[in-house]
């Protein structure tokens, strides 16, 4: 896997290239919207993460251009503009996600892994298995460890959304997105309170779900 | 509603009045320069009339004289066959008074004679038929006279009834009566539509503050009238005006994008960094704990940043709302479910109620975050085994959201202070939390047209209110 990285602050690419390397990925970075073209012309590249605001050719024109030769490449934007506008803008231009500095990485990742899922279609699972954690999609049942666990419906949800990312980080920002549909953050932490019940349900020991301060959650395959 | 509302607008529209009055001025002046008219008319027909009868009585008075009383009766039987003569009242009175000889116009006398005995002078009586004179006057007609002293001591009078007033005046007045109704519908119209076209600027200038007002369109200006007047200078001034504030506006945003974006990128490179070290493994526990704390502050100042930014936003009125039509209900329906483990795990029941639809036009994220807000600060408020409760109604065209809690409420002499950016009573203390929370609540419901106020409970805790215009 091969992705590109168009950022022209040094200090963001040098953490995303170093981020992405430690992920199995094989990165080039361009620090300017001209050479990231250039580069993809002359490049097989499986995703882009590219900034909106780039000296010389812009992010946005740069994914223009890119849509018309190459139209496959996911492209992933990111920008420190957060507006609705900016985003529809992003997605307009062509790009296939966007995400608003600043990012955790965590997050960053798991966008471009779901990028380059989808861009090759892998079939979806009904059935999700992390060391002894099981879920059935259909049913909606669950076993931990072969015992029958009864949850209740943001509890399923965070969950799966957790079984979905098995030993990869996930952040705050991602589970509130995916279980409440919620784009800011609420002042009371509602995830650390969801996430306590769903131990106490199926984590009591903290063995399966480990918490990492500052980055988040991650489930891990080893029971 | 909306009849009265109609009328209202109607009252104090400047076209509308200013037709009235041209109309009711113009009818005067139509009137008076009719009554003119019509009273120098009456004055001429008289004055003429006059003259007519004059040249009669001396015509008459040269025939009494020259051939008495017979030779001016065959000139008047000789002028009554002339062709559109009028009829003629003669008579010659003595210097009694008494009648000598008159000659009345046929139409005077009744057609109804009556048979009458009268003393024959023999000492016998005899039948004789009578016919009574009528002298016609009235309101339409008018009898005029001229006399004249004859030589022989008689006096020869030459009368006529003149039917000016019914043959010539009845009718112009009538006519005038017609016209003049129509004219003044005709210029009211006409007024109408000439003060509307007049104020057809001054209309717009209305609709566009309405709509930079009700849609934050900043790039709407009032279009140029054609002709170069007062009003065209009124427009063009309120549209430089216009110009002013959208070039302030824009900079302003500008001035805050900048800073948010300066500020964003060297907080993405501070969290990326230390997030990539804290997820490797085998790094010793004091390093971590430091690390976690840069990522948790860095998060903490983006929050900070953007609650700040939207609060600015929205007090200087460049919040770009995405406004759709929501249902309230369920956007709080939304931001309760969010809070409901939070609410659970410190044992408070959370309660909102079902009830009808309450359509509003807001912008649905901002509007739930708001709500949210109020949640949250009421769950941090309310001791644990408390109640939080959401009540939503509608009142006077306005959807009302109210959240009590059963905290220790907000002294009255905080209670204006609460919405301030950063302000803390003394009870938040202990609580975290940057307080922006409730300043966001407020900027985002003004961005929205309407209201955030806190009273007390009459028994215990607060209860915070959203007025949102429907």
């Amino acid at each position: 896997m091969r992705i590109l990285v168009v950022e022209d602050d040094a200090k963001i690419a040098s953490f995303v290239v170093k981020g992405l390397k430690q992920e199995g990925y094989a990165v080039d970075h361009a620090s300017d919207g001209d050479t990231g073209l250039a580069l993809t012309a002359s490049t097989a590249y499986d995703a882009a993460v590219v900034d909106v605001m780039l000296p010389g050719l812009d992010g946005l024109s740069l994914v223009k251009r890119l849509r018309a030769s190459r139209a496959e490449l996911p492209v992933l934007f990111l920008s420190a503009r957060s507006t609705v506008q900016d985003r529809i803008a992003g997605l307009q231009a062509g790009g296939d996600d966007y995400l608003t500095k600043p990012f955790a990485f965590a997050e960053l990742s798991a966008r471009l892994q779901a990028l380059i899922r989808r861009s090759t279609r892998a079939p979806e699972a009904t059935k999700l298995k992390v060391g002894d954690v099981e879920m059935d999609l259909v049913g909606r049942v669950i076993t931990v460890g072969g015992r029958l666990v009864e949850l209740q419906p943001r509890e399923f949800s965070l969950l799966e959304y957790l079984l979905r990312h098995p030993n990869r980080h996930v952040t705050k920002t991602m589970i509130l997105e995916h279980v409440w549909d919620y784009s800011f953050d609420p002042q009371t932490n509602v995830v650390d309170v969801l996430m306590h019940r769903l131990r106490g349900k199926i984590d009591p020991e903290k063995t399966r779900i480990e918490t990492i301060r500052g980055v988040g959650y991650v489930i891990h395959g080893k029971a | 509603m909306s009849s009265t509302g109609k009328l209202n607008q109607l009252r104090r529209s400047v076209a509308v009045r200013l037709s009235l009055w041209f109309t009711v001025l113009f009818a005067i002046g139509f009137t008076a320069v009719f009554a003119l008219l019509y009273v120098l008319l009456g004055r001429q027909l008289e004055a003429r009339e006059g003259e007519v009868l004059e040249l009669r009585l001396r015509q008459y008075a040269d025939i009494y004289e020259a051939r008495g009383v017979a030779g001016l009766d065959a000139r008047i039987d000789e002028d009554s066959y002339t062709p559109h003569g009028r009829a003629l009242f003669v008579r010659l009175v003595a210097r009694n008074g008494d009648v000598v000889w008159a000659r009345v116009p046929p139409d005077w006398i009744d057609q109804d004679a009556q048979r009458v005995a009268v003393p024959d002078g023999w000492g016998g009586w005899t039948v004789r038929q009578t016919f009574s004179v009528r002298v016609p006057r009235d309101q339409e007609q008018d009898l005029a006279v001229v006399s004249a002293m004859l030589p022989d001591g008689f006096l020869l009078q030459v009368g006529r009834s003149t039917d000016n007033r019914s043959a010539l005046l009845l009718p112009l007045r009538r006519t005038f009566f017609w016209i003049g109704s129509a004219a003044v519908l005709v210029g009211f119209l006409v007024a109408v539509m000439a003060a509307r076209r007049a104020t057809r600027p001054l209309q717009q200038v209305v609709e566009t503050a309405r709509r930079i007002i009700n849609t934050g369109a900043l790039d709407a200006r009032v279009p140029m009238p054609a002709r170069n007047d007062d009003i065209a200078e009124l427009v063009q001034y309120f549209n430089t005006v216009l110009d002013k504030n959208a070039v302030l506006l824009r900079s302003m945003r500008e001035a805050l994008d900048n800073v948010a974006h300066d500020l964003r990128t060297p907080l993405t490179s501070l969290r990326g960094t230390a997030e990539l070290v804290l997820s490797q493994p085998g790094i010793d526990s004091a390093a971590r704990d430091a690390l976690a704390d840069c990522v948790e502050r860095s998060d903490e100042v983006l929050r900070l940043l953007r609650a700040l930014m939207e609060i600015s936003e929205a007090e200087a009125g460049v919040l770009r709302l995405e406004k759709s039509e929501n249902d309230f209900r369920e956007l709080t329906r939304q931001a309760v479910e969010l809070y409901a483990d939070v609410a659970e795990s410190k044992r408070i029941k959370l309660e909102f109620g079902p009830g009808e639809v309450v359509r509003v036009t807001v912008d649905p994220v901002r509007m739930r975050q708001a709500v949210a807000n109020l949640i949250d600060n009421a769950i941090k408020y309310t001791p644990e085994g408390g109640a939080v409760g959401l009540k939503m109604y509608s009142e006077n065209g306005y959807a009302v959201l109210a959240v009590s809690d059963t905290g220790p409420g907000v002294p009255e002499a905080e209670q204006p202070r609460i919405w301030e950016r950063l302000y803390r009573g003394d009870q938040s203390r202990s609580q975290s939390g940057l307080g922006l929370g409730l300043s966001l609540v407020r900027a985002i419901v003004e961005a929205h047209g309407g209201r955030a106020t806190v009273r007390n409970a009459p028994e215990r805790g607060a209860i915070f209110e959203l007025r949102l215009p429907i």
